[in-house]
């Protein structure tokens, strides 16, 4: 923020106004649950289907159906 | 931020990424207030900014190894609850003005003279009260420059708008601001000094 802003009497009050306290309890209650997540580590990446998985699974399925529809 | 502060910074990322617990308390003690201050008043319910809150931390700790190593913590965390923010706003399909009026319980500054107490007080309840009427754009635009001490840029980043937009926003939230006291009687705020000119 440069010089001008801050002399401004209505930034100043802004920029003064006091804080909204926190809630220690649940600050504890948030700062713990945080740490059971590090501790437990990141969750497995998901893994997609590569599209030639895919693009068979739909293949043999729609035979599939054909084949029912033919009888 | 100083380069010794930046130095640190840096190696706070390095170890957030190795999931280590002690930098983790480190950047929650440095922000945890900050953060639900900001929410606090973006939001005008406790009960939702506490939410929030451990929402955002949530994140950072999922989110934690795939920093990357210059990641600038402030603005990162500011990010965070701020999309959560307007995530909670769109889930609810909340007008954001339509929040206003809703009142938080700020605590009072260390050891004022009573004095100080009575001037400071009645300006700061005007500002606070005229503040929380501001839509939520504006208000969110004055509380990270005004009073998180980002600059108008970084203020940018984290709103997802350019710098130039950001000024531009400033000055409206400025003169808005200014509007709203002036609405409220016994009120001496200038309204002729632009900030962001």
């Amino acid at each position: 923020m440069s010089s001008h802003e801050q002399d401004d009497v209505l930034w100043k009050a802004v920029s003064t106004l006091p804080t909204v306290a926190v809630s220690q309890a649940r600050s504890e209650q948030v700062r713990l649950h945080c740490h059971r997540v590090l501790e437990r580590g990141q969750p497995p990446e998901t893994r997609a289907a590569e599209p030639i998985t895919v693009g068979t699974i739909c293949a043999i399925y729609a035979w599939h159906i054909l084949r029912l529809v033919i009888r | 931020m100083t380069p010794v502060d930046r130095s640190r910074e840096l190696a706070l990322v390095a170890r957030l990424k190795q999931s280590d617990g002690d930098a983790f308390d480190q950047v929650y003690a440095e922000f945890n207030a900050r953060l639900f201050n900001f929410l606090a008043r973006l939001c005008r319910r406790r009960d939702v900014a506490e939410d929030l809150l451990e929402e955002t931390w949530l994140r950072v700790v999922a989110h934690a190894s795939k920093l990357r190593d210059d990641t600038r913590l402030a603005p990162w965390l500011f990010t965070i609850a701020r999309n959560l923010y307007t995530s909670y706003c769109r889930s609810r399909l909340l007008d954001y003005d339509l929040l206003a009026g809703v009142q938080v319980w700020p605590v009072q500054p260390q050891d004022p003279s009573p004095f100080e107490m009575a001037a400071a007080g009645e300006l700061q309840r005007r500002v606070e009260v005229a503040l929380a009427t501001l839509p939520a754009v504006y208000r969110e635009a004055m509380l990270l420059v005004a009073q998180e001490g980002f600059t108008p840029s970084e203020a940018a980043v984290i709103c997802r708008i350019t710098p130039v937009a950001m000024r531009q926003r400033l000055r409206r939230a400025r003169a808005l601001l200014a509007e709203r006291l002036e609405q409220q009687p016994d009120v001496a705020v200038p309204i002729t000094t632009e900030a962001f000119p």
